[in-house]
């Protein structure tokens, strides 16, 4: 019964690379290529590689020296730079796009869509590598100091290849987020694949090409996990030992201390300054000319509801999932997890085309209903909300419900009376993570959207495509607002996994 | 140990329950949130959200019939009508531009209108099938920044922002439903071939937007010399007083040349509707002198098409030069192609 | 200590603290050859005076000399990668992503490294490690192997002192002994000094030559292992080292090296000045006869079985409560009368 299920999630996710692969054997090899093979895509391909390549360098940077100062140096309040360093993550995107170009023109190019997505997502770098830094066992830095290593050095040889895989995990993030983005980079005028679905999209709804440009864009977040995979190699680097890890020495930055802080600075400015301050003035502005008051609360309600029901799906979705992964590990269990992670390399807008497609043609009362919306959520987020009920699961040991069957519990009972108990903050915790993703949502909801339902991004993307900015303002506020409780969990999560 | 932990995890446990339960409360909000369609006139427009919503109330106050917006591109809703077929939830459709107008009615998804909607219309501004019609138009224009652009240097037709003189200084929107409208012109005008260098052309010479309020800007901010965009967003600007249209003006080409070209937006009844009455009513009421005075007063600008009605504050409708275009004849998927061949899509 | 010149390291003076909270208060150590154990409780500050050494911990006051170079001189400091010294951390911290090899070269000079094969298998000999082992990955040793790997790693620069931090505390107890067996014959082959910082008494005694008893951040006593252990310096000490019970006692005028106690009259090591004393007994010591025989009656509280012996703690009638170890062969039941006697002389203290 479990395994149905399991296998019907399973069957769910992989739809849209299903669907994705069938439009294209329908359109046929010759249609394909002469639409592919074409200086157009070539341009796309070219936009998007070269903001691929440039995005997730500089938010590796950027993400690993924010980590290594705040962790390895005396740098004066680190705690405030950590807080710093994650803030980003609660601007969305897009209305770090925003901000900046209502800001300024120069934004517009090639070098400003490479600094506005690495201001955005540098911190999903710098999240893990300060976790991973966290947990790095400080004596193996210790020693290889002893053995003649400067600083320089023992950070190169030793601290880095030590986190690698969490700063790869991190780049691989970032790069999947930089495929699948859309609002920041329409707004910065930069055409990438995405965008191009999108245009696609607008000029012939869901037109094979659409779906052309999405393999393309599905091959690309492939190629970036299988990259992923053989950088990170089959050695586990897991830290050896069993010892307590202690404080780690702290770098004295000497006479680089107040550059240092000028450089964190100058990224607080940037990152949260910039568009922030841009918010606030178009707020100001606009409350001259008047906040349509109503429609806010009515997309603030609807995309509270609907964050709720997303999280509430995705995690319900994700618990047999887990559960068979967890406590009947095989073949077919593993197989299931796995296919549920594809989804990870399906932008949104991917998944959008293909439910789109699949409601006209096969459910054809579910087309248009929220119920398609939810179903476009759940795959989406499925990805995070198994990884964090996975981590609950593990949590609760089989010895447990053992013993309780032991204590003469029947299996439901064991898993009312303890199995439940001991997930259920962890259920929690992953349903508030999709509700929170959901509510920033913006291209799968622009296209899976019931007819006259409005989010807060989709209206906020409708004032702000229109350079309304004055009254994009307070539904940007709203999504920093809603964004900033997940980037507080996520903020101090980081460090507490280290103790 | 056990025990203890048991306990002091079952309460917030107990909450965790109550906050799933929840849910089931929520139901109601989602159908007031308009989650849950119910049987209201569903309206699939492409028209500026703004303009439509500012009509819908007064539609719904003066009839008692509830409307539900779709909103969405031209090509975009007219494709996707076509993909939804008899199932479509759609009883009207609104375009911004004619040609999407066109697909759906040759896809024979249109019912057709009474005369008492299509006699209030001029018949050069709808489609002799009597399957749709025209309700608003706009005008094509060019607008140059002021300190960048001298009055003389301006080109007598669209035709000549191929030309090389123009490299480096145009923007435009092409995948913008107004400037496949002005191309599906172009295309009508001037055959396929110059349609086609046309577009060579300016793509060699220009930057593309996003849309034409981010084509205008750019002109405004001096980022590029001229734009191609229609004459409302200049004017509304204007007359809001924004931040777009101070270092700018707007040049409208005259002499029938495709430049001039008359945009016109459409209104229709699907056939596979279920509130024909209702939709059939919408329509009228949007080509009435009432709704049609209410677009007059709008922010949005656009040329009301019932003669009853004037439009105040921008160059007088009379005043345009416009090519003559069949409304039918305008070829949207013809377009797509030409831009897909050029490398704009 | 009579040769401090030419010494692996020499500590004179050596202070440091945490804020305000002194942790070192002036120690003074001389190591020439051979192991020097650091012998303390948890907290005692052994760890810092190791670290000051390593210099991961800045010192506030006094020097460290590493074979003739100062490394510490008051608040001047030589950074720690450049004071040659072999590190060997609690838990071995061998880089997780270096098999053997790359772990055990990672210190050598860069001429030597790029063909280090030989000294990676010189090393692995020293430590008694089979030569396949090269390629392995940390992660796929045991614990055991992981410190000797990492020992291997901190000789193959040859310094003259190696720092061992607890290097033995996370292994199970089979396991440790042969470990540090093998640890303290690969030091003394290589023939570098080693301080070894260590909790557990045991290790200290048995692979140390030299024993530093350590308290709240001061010696207590720095002598050989049988001396400490024998002859401790103060009751502290002796408590410490080998379950001591400490017995108030009294010791006669005259020049008679003996006591009276709640024991009876036992012999002292040494004589001591008349009038009252401390005693330390030490548990093997104290012998459990039958009720009919002599010594001081007693009642036996409770008997911790260990196979090869036990410990049995009885209440003296007077009131005081000693440990006893006992043979396995007889061992009384909880609540039985006995007698208890001593065997040999005992430890004297000022009281």
């Amino acid at each position: 019964m479990l395994l149905l299920v399991g296998l019907a999630v399973a069957g769910l996710a992989l739809v849209p690379l299903g669907y994705v692969l069938a439009t294209t054997a329908e359109l046929g090899p010759k249609e394909a290529t002469d639409f592919l093979w074409r200086p157009r895509i070539g341009e796309l391909l070219w936009n998007t590689v070269r903001l691929l390549v440039a995005g997730v360098v500089a938010s590796t940077v950027l993400g690993v020296a924010g980590a290594w100062v705040v962790e390895r140096t005396d740098v004066p309040g680190r705690g405030w730079w950590h807080g710093v360093l994650c803030a980003p993550l609660a601007v969305p995107a897009f209305v770090n796009g925003y901000g900046w170009v209502s800001t300024t023109h120069a934004v517009q190019s090639y070098g400003g869509a490479v600094m506005v997505v690495t201001l955005s997502y540098f911190p999903l770098v710098y999240l893990p590598t300060v976790a991973a830094l966290r947990r790095l066992d400080p004596a193996v830095e210790e020693v290889a100091t002893s053995l003649g290593r400067s600083g320089w050095s023992v950070f190169l040889r030793v601290t880095l290849p030590a986190v690698s895989p969490a700063v790869l995990g991190g780049a691989l993030l970032v790069g999947l987020h930089l495929l699948a983005e859309y609002g920041a980079l329409a707004l910065l005028n930069y055409p990438t694949l995405t965008t191009a679905v999108l245009q696609q999209y607008a000029t012939v709804f869901n037109g094979p090409e659409a779906t052309l440009l999405a393999l393309v864009l599905v091959s690309f977040c492939l190629l970036l996990l299988g990259i992923e995979a053989v950088l990170r190699g089959h050695r586990r680097r897991a830290r050896v030992g069993s010892g307590t890890s202690g404080e780690p020495v702290r770098i004295p930055l000497g006479r680089y201390r107040w550059p240092v802080v000028a450089a964190l600075t100058g990224v607080a400015v940037w990152a949260l300054g910039v568009p922030l301050g841009a918010l606030v003035r178009w707020l100001l502005r606009g409350s001259t000319t008047g906040i349509e008051v109503g429609e806010l609360v009515q997309a603030s309600a609807t995309t509270l509801v609907l964050a709720f029901a997303g999280g509430v799906a995705a995690t319900l979705v994700a618990v047999p999932v887990v559960w068979l992964a967890v406590r009947h590990r095989g073949l077919i269990t593993t197989a299931i997890e796995r296919s549920v992670y594809t989804a990870s390399a399906m932008p949104g807008i991917v998944i959008a085309l293909a439910l789109v497609t699949v409601s006209i043609r096969v459910v054809q009362p579910l087309y248009q209903t929220v119920v398609v919306l939810l179903v476009g959520y759940t795959i989406l987020f499925l990805p995070r909300a198994v990884v964090s009920v996975r981590s609950t699961f593990e949590l609760v040991p089989p010895g447990l419900e053992d013993v309780a069957r032991n204590l003469g519990c029947t299996g439901p009972q064991v898993a009312r009376r303890v199995t439940l108990p001991l997930v259920l903050p962890g259920l929690t915790a992953a349903t508030a993570l999709v509700a929170l993703a959901v509510a920033t949502e913006l291209t799968a909801t622009l296209l899976l959207a019931p007819t006259g339902t409005d989010t807060l991004a989709t209206q906020f993307w409708s004032q702000a495509s229109s350079i309304a900015y004055g009254a994009a303002a307070p539904y940007a506020l709203a999504l920093v607002l809603l964004s900033v409780p997940s980037t507080w969990l996520l903020g101090s999560l980081s460090l507490r996994s280290g103790k | 140990m056990t025990t203890l932990r048991r306990t002091r995890r079952n309460r917030p446990a107990a909450r965790h329950l109550v906050g799933l339960a929840a849910l089931a409360l929520t139901a109601p909000l989602l159908q007031s949130c308009g989650l849950f369609g119910g049987d209201k006139l569903v309206i699939y427009n492409a028209q500026h959200e703004q303009l439509i919503e500012e009509l819908a109330p007064a539609f719904e106050e003066a009839t008692g019939i509830e409307v539900e917006l779709r909103h969405g591109k031209d090509l975009e809703l007219s494709n996707q009508l076509i993909q939804e077929g008899d199932a479509s939830d759609a009883d009207v459709f609104l375009t911004e531009n004619s040609p999407a107008m066109s697909q759906v009615e040759a896809e024979g998804l249109f019912d057709e209108l009474p005369s008492s909607i299509l006699d209030t219309i001029p018949a050069q501004y709808r489609p002799e099938s009597g399957l749709w019609t025209g309700f608003v138009a706009r005008s094509t224009v060019l607008v140059y920044n002021t300190d960048l652009v001298e009055e003389s240097e301006l080109p007598d037709s669209i035709m000549d922002l191929a030309d090389p003189e123009w490299a480096g200084r145009l923007t435009f929107s092409p995948t913008g439903a107004d400037f496949q409208a002005i191309v599906a012109a172009v295309l009508e005008l001037e055959g396929e071939d110059s349609t086609r260098d046309w577009l060579e052309g300016i793509k060699e010479n220009g930057t593309v937007a996003d849309n034409n309020l981010v084509a205008l800007e750019a002109v405004n901010s001096g980022q590029s010399d001229v734009g191609i965009v229609y004459h409302y967003y200049w004017e509304r600007d204007r007359a809001e007083d924004g931040d777009l249209h101070d270092s700018s003006e707007q040049h409208y080409f005259t002499d029938q040349d495709p430049g001039a070209f008359l945009s016109i937006s459409g209104a229709g009844v699907l056939e596979s509707s279920d509130m024909k009455e209702e939709a059939r009513e919408f329509v009228e009421f949007l080509v009435s002198e009432e709704g049609q005075q209410i677009l007059a007063d709008s922010y949005a600008l656009e040329y009301p098409l019932n003669p009853a009605v004037e439009l105040g504050g921008v160059k007088p409708f009379g005043e345009l030069q416009p090519p003559q275009v069949n409304v039918s004849d305008l070829d949207a998927e013809a377009v797509v192609d030409l831009l897909t061949e050029v490398g704009f899509l | 200590m009579s040769t401090p010149h030419g010494a692996a390291l020499e500590i004179r003076g050596l202070e440091a603290g945490y804020g305000r909270t002194p942790v070192l208060r002036g120690l003074d150590l001389v190591v020439t050859d051979g192991v020097t154990a650091i012998l303390g409780p948890s907290g005692c500050g052994k760890t810092t005076l190791l670290r000051s050494v390593a210099g991961f911990v800045a010192p506030t006051a006094g020097t460290v000399t590493v074979a003739g170079t100062p490394v510490v001189e008051g608040r001047r400091s030589v950074p720690a990668r450049l004071r040659g010294l072999g590190y060997v951390p609690q838990d071995g911290a061998l880089f997780p992503h270096l098999d053997v090899a790359g772990n055990i070269a990672f210190g050598l000079a860069a001429s030597e490294r790029a063909d280090s094969a030989a000294r990676v298998a010189e090393m692995l000999e020293l430590v008694e490690l089979p030569a396949a082992m090269a390629t392995r990955f940390p992660h796929e040793l045991s614990g055991g192997q992981q410190q000797r790997v990492a020992l291997a790693r901190a000789l193959a620069p040859r310094p003259r002192l190696v720092l061992l931090d607890e290097p033995f505390s996370s292994l199970d107890a089979s396991l440790r002994e042969d470990t540090g067996r093998a640890v303290a014959r690969a030091l003394r082959t290589a023939g570098a000094a080693a301080l070894l910082v260590t909790h557990d008494q045991g290790e200290a005694l048995s692979l140390a030559d030299q024993v530093a008893v350590m308290m709240d951040g001061s010696f207590l006593q720095v002598d050989a292992p049988a001396a400490v252990y024998l002859t401790p310096a103060e009751p502290r000490v002796a408590s410490f080292l080998g379950h001591a019970s400490l017995v108030d006692g009294d010791a006669p005028a005259g020049d008679r090296a003996e006591a009276t106690c709640a024991l009876g009259v036992v012999p002292l090591r040494t004589a001591a000045q008349p009038g009252p004393v401390r005693l330390a007994v030490r548990a093997e010591q104290i012998q459990i006869r039958q009720d009919t025989g002599d010594g001081a009656p007693a009642e036996v509280v409770d008997i911790s079985f260990y196979g090869h012996d036990a410990t049995v703690r009885v209440r003296l009638d007077s009131g005081e409560l000693l440990a006893a170890r006992t043979p396995a062969t007889s061992v009384p039941q909880p609540g039985d009368r006995v007698r208890v006697g001593v065997v040999g002389d005992v430890v004297s203290f000022p009281a």
